[in-house]
């Protein structure tokens, strides 16, 4: 026999293959199984993803990119004098620096 | 979204299970146990196990409906088929297949009662073949043979590559063509 006869003969033997018994109350008691079966607990991920999902924003993914965007854009607009320190910050700074490190010598 | 018969789809159901709507699960698993469960029998050749893969895999839906992740790009059944085929595949009982298979031949009065014993010597020798084929390559024969789902989508549901997928068809068809030969001469 031909090898293409012997193939189209054997997928047409597989095709024709006969079918299984199934038992007959497989589907009812998966349901019934289900009813004692308590939900996996979700880990923080998952719970963020569902929350941000069901009050439509999102992802957290983005979210986060988004604040963290937001914090650059912040720190470049607002003038430098608003993260200047005090005089007396600054002094006490300057004294650190100038004398802590003396005195280990 | 609705299927043509009125019915929700799969995946909407799959919204609503996420909400712990039970009805919602209650009709996804009446849907789809049957054909589920006889494809896990299939491979697995027990259908003890079977029963437990199918539970296990829509359990596994309950309990965590959000497994199956849409923007993933595969639909829900292409999943499901994933799902119980690697659980299948993990299988390690069987069972000789004539204690559960169920022959429908159409009798024919072109047919004698010879021939009809024939074909299903010959079938139930093909059965034995396919039961010692390496489980990959069942399954692949399986899911593009009796399922009728076309390459690629078997190869999704196996989880390999559609050059893989081809070489465990062609490499189950060689074994099975091998076995059928034997019985054959055995049968002469």
């Amino acid at each position: 026999m031909k090898e293409t006869n012997r193939n189209e003969e054997l997928e047409l033997l597989l095709a024709r293959a006969p079918a299984v018994r199934s038992p007959g109350d497989l589907a009812e008691r998966i349901i019934a199984a289900s009813q004692q079966t308590a939900p996996a607990d979700r880990s923080l991920f998952e719970w963020l993803g569902q929350l941000f999902a069901e009050v439509m924003l999102p992802k957290p993914a983005y979210v986060l990119t988004s604040a963290l965007i937001l914090g650059v854009v912040t720190g470049a607009v607002l003038p430098a004098e608003s993260f200047r320190p005090s005089p007396e910050e600054e002094s006490l700074v300057l004294t650190a620096l100038f004398y802590d490190d003396d005195s280990g010598l | 979204m609705i299927t043509r018969d009125n019915e929700p789809a799969d995946e909407e159901l799959l919204v609503r299970i996420s909400g712990r709507d039970h009805e919602a699960f209650a009709t996804l698993v009446r849907r789809h146990t049957e054909h589920f469960y006889r494809l896990a029998a299939r491979i697995t050749g027990s259908p003890t196990e079977a029963e437990e893969v199918v539970q296990e895999a829509f359990l596994t839906i309950w309990r965590n409906p959000r497994a199956w992740d849409p923007g993933r790009g595969s639909r829900f059944s292409t999943w499901l088929y994933r799902v119980v085929v690697n659980r299948a595949l993990k299988s390690r009982r069987h069972v000789d297949p004539v204690n559960y298979l169920e022959f429908s031949e159409v009798q024919s009065e072109e047919r004698s009662q010879q021939e009809l014993l024939e074909q299903r010597e010959e079938q139930l020798a093909l059965e034995r073949a396919l039961l010692k084929l390496p489980p990959r390559q069942r399954a692949a024969l399986m899911l593009c043979f009796y399922e009728g789902l076309s390459n690629q989508e078997a190869a999704d549901a196996l989880g390999v590559r559609l050059k893989a997928l081809q070489s465990l068809i062609v490499r189950g068809k060689a074994k099975l063509r091998t076995a059928l030969s034997a019985h054959r001469r055995r049968a002469q």
